[in-house]
């Protein structure tokens, strides 16, 4: 089985969904919280965009804003076009007809995303019947040939069984088999494999390859992890403080990446390749408060690269010049000269042992 | 298997728990023989100012002639009973007369009896002669001879083989057993009556507030919830039966042991509203309570992500998952409605087990008590054995 799930040209071209200026922001007792606040992207049909950030970026809640899964307390603006129509201003009682068919999502924590006192068969049958209009007999042949589609073994036996009588990897399997029944054009994968044991994670990101390969299908795979974007995605999209603040295709970004928080991340991740009991690099401090944001740029606080203009001015988004697809805001990004005199300093500063911390 | 053989050991050691306890309790409370044959000792003569037992009785108004017996050791001053009160004594003392008498005073050791009638400790003195043979008649058929732990194995045996002996204190009363067969099935139709209704109301408010969670709606109906609760059931009865029964004359008034069957059940209908309201206004906060917490669980998210109707999540996914404290409730309510529905009984008329076991109390009517107290707890044990069961239902991870 290939590891690398990139679509290879064969899939007809056409842009799935659009994202415009989307803010959301929850009223709270704490004030406004900006949890995603302007984010603007395209996504093609049967692509796969890796969206990645901390906890407290905004990932989970750009991709519920996109699909309408938000609590009553959210107010949303901007625009979000899905297949050409404007989704954003459409009640719950109009989504219901494109959650679970046009549109779906696979959850992080299988152990409690599933109902516990409903058989898997009726679990799977549930959007077979809601959008199709299945009756319970078609219903069931169809659940059981979806768990054999994700290789789940004596999927008939599946069906009677309840979610506790399945292990983790099982369950996601089954949770992979909801969102795939109704054939979605848009799956939404929210962290999800980080509640499972490392080997597992693997077959299941190779399963929604699969899926998607077969399927046509885009999707959007959220995850604080650059590694599990790495192999799985056409496309990346980096998130900081509810603003999107790099995105470039896979290849693109991780050969040129140009936001010093991407860089970050990327030397969080512990390489094979390291001497044993290297210390990884942390990023310093936490992420933004979305209630009172910081001025200029919102990653600069933690920055280790960051000079006055970055406290004062926000970046935009501009275009790298390795390639029209890769976006960045940063006003002196990676490769820069500024970046680069003071990336020579902390190297110096790390090898003799200096802490290292941003501005705050 | 064998959890329902520990279950069901558990419900035996239980009831006899409950059953030694109560008649432990019951004997504690006085000589058995006297609340059968009334007072039997050597009785003085009340005639004006009396000397009784050393104390000095003065009598107003019209003392009936009769033999009167001092008594120790009681400390209830209930209205209708005729007390000897020592001055400077802590424990008043009783006097039981045959007659009617009503109130009592004492100064010193003269002490005034006016009137009243009243079941009393101990005898104090041995029986008369004439006596003798009733006492002797007494004692074989209660077993009073014999030692407690004696009296309780035979008190039992009878009781499981369905003969619980002859009432206590009115001679000439049908044995026990008849009046349970009487009283029960009211209080029984009563009690499932009330429970259907209290269920039938709060499922469906329930959800209906926990879809509105803490919108003004929502906090109307939680304060209407503490209003019935902290409304005495006496209050509720009386206004429902004021009017349904009285003004609207919808519904009957009181209950009528004759009539057929559905008549029965149509004049049980208020006193099982009475009290269904509260019970249903408690089941409905827990409901609630765990509905709202459901709702915030992931799979829930999940089934809106499926498309699954609000009123689908509603019924199809958050219910069943909340039913588990509701239930407990409603299986420890079980046990306190059907024998605690004594107010209502009385308003309504209708003489259940609730009346039966005030008057036996009264009266210290030990085998009344005894065979009420041991229904309730009965009733207890079975209905928590059912929910023990409906869990099972509910939740396949009980099964394991």
């Amino acid at each position: 089985m290939s590891t690398h799930l990139q679509s290879e040209g064969r899939v007809p071209e056409g842009v799935l969904l659009e994202v415009d200026d989307l803010k959301t922001h929850f009223r709270t007792e704490r004030g406004l919280v900006r949890a995603v606040d302007g984010v603007s992207f395209s996504l093609q049909r049967g692509k796969a965009l890796g969206v990645v950030g901390e906890s407290g970026s905004g990932k989970t809640v750009l991709s519920r804003t996109i699909m309408g899964l938000l609590p009553s307390n959210a107010v949303r603006s901007g625009s979000v076009r899905f297949a050409g129509q404007e989704i954003l201003d459409l009640d719950a009682k109009q989504m219901r007809h494109i959650w679970g068919r046009e549109m779906s999502m696979v959850f992080q924590n299988p152990m409690v995303s599933l109902n516990p006192l409903m058989k898997i068969g009726k679990q799977i049958a549930e959007p077979l019947q809601i959008h199709l209009g299945l009756d319970n007999r078609a219903a069931a042949e169809t659940a059981e040939r979806l768990l054999r589609d994700v290789h789940i073994p004596e999927a008939r036996k599946r069906l009677d069984q309840y979610p506790h009588e399945l292990s983790g990897g099982m369950r996601q399997r089954v949770m992979i088999a909801i969102a795939m029944a109704c054939g979605p054009t848009l799956l939404f994968a929210d962290e999800p494999t980080t509640a499972l044991d490392v080997t597992v994670q693997a077959q299941i990101l190779e399963l929604i390859g699969e899926q998607r390969r077969e399927r046509n299908m885009s999707v959007i795979l959220v995850t604080h992890d650059l590694g599990v974007v790495a192999g799985h995605t056409d496309e990346i999209a980096v998130m900081y403080g509810g603003r999107l603040v790099e995105k470039a295709p896979t290849r693109e970004l991780f050969a040129n990446m140009r936001m010093p928080y991407t860089k970050s991340l990327m030397r969080s991740i512990p390489k094979l390749d390291d001497p044993s009991h290297t210390r990884l690099l942390t990023i310093p401090g936490r992420p933004p408060d979305l209630v009172n944001p910081p001025r200029g740029c919102r990653f600069a606080p933690r920055c280790a690269y960051a000079r006055d203009r970055c406290h004062q001015e926000d970046p935009p988004l501009v275009t790298a010049d390795t390639s029209p697809d890769h976006v960045y805001a940063c006003w002196y990004p990676v490769g820069s000269p500024e970046f680069e005199a003071r990336d020579a300093e902390i190297m110096e500063q790390i090898t003799t042992g200096v802490e290292v911390g941003g501005r705050r | 298997m064998n959890y329902w053989l520990q279950r069901a050991g558990m419900a035996v050691l239980l009831l006899l728990a409950v059953s030694m306890l109560t008649f432990g309790a019951m004997n504690v409370l006085g000589d058995p023989l006297f609340n059968i044959l009334g007072p039997v000792s050597g009785a003085k003569d009340l005639e004006g100012t009396a000397q009784a037992d050393g104390y000095a009785l003065r009598t107003q108004g019209d003392i009936p002639s009769g033999s009167y017996t001092i008594v120790e050791g009681v400390d209830t001053l209930d209205h209708g009973q005729a007390v000897l009160v020592v001055t400077g004594d802590t424990l008043p003392r009783r006097a039981d007369t045959i007659a009617g008498l009503d109130v009592v005073s004492a100064t010193g050791t003269d002490v005034t009896i006016v009137g009243g009638v009243v079941p009393g400790q101990f005898v104090q003195n041995g029986p008369e002669p004439s006596q003798l043979a009733d006492v002797e008649a007494a004692e074989e058929e209660f077993y009073l001879d014999r030692p407690l732990p004696v009296r309780y194995v035979l008190w039992l045996t009878d009781f499981v083989q369905g003969d619980m002996g002859p009432q206590f204190s009115k001679t000439g009363e049908p044995p026990v057993t008849d009046l349970i067969k009487e009283r029960l099935p009211r209080s029984f139709a009563l009690l499932v009556m009330a429970q259907i209704l209290a269920t039938v109301i709060a499922i469906p408010w329930a959800l209906w507030s926990a879809s509105k969670a803490n919108k003004p709606v929502d906090r109307v109906s939680t304060v209407t919830t503490f209003l019935i609760i902290a409304l005495p059931n006496f209050a509720l009865g009386i206004l429902l039966k004021y009017v349904f029964a009285i003004e609207l004359g919808w519904f009957p008034q009181t209950f009528n042991a004759g009539d057929p069957f559905l008549e029965r059940m149509y004049q049980l209908f208020l006193p099982a509203l009475t009290i269904a309201l509260p019970a249903a206004a408690v089941y409905q906060r827990l409901l609630r309570t765990d509905l709202i917490t459901t709702l915030q669980e992931d799979f829930i998210l999940m089934a809106r992500a499926k498309g699954v109707s609000r009123r689908d999540i509603l019924m199809k996914h958050a219910l069943r998952p909340s039913l588990f404290s509701f239930i407990t409730v409603f299986g420890i309510n079980t046990g306190a409605l059907i024998g605690g529905a004594l107010v209502v009984e009385n308003i309504f008329r209708v003489p259940g087990l609730g009346s039966a076991i005030v008057e036996a109390v009264l009266v210290e009517d030990f085998p009344v008590v005894l065979a009420i107290v041991m229904i309730v707890a009965f009733a207890f044990v079975l209905v928590n054995i059912v929910i023990d069961v409906v869990y099972t239902l509910i939740d396949p991870r009980v099964r394991a």
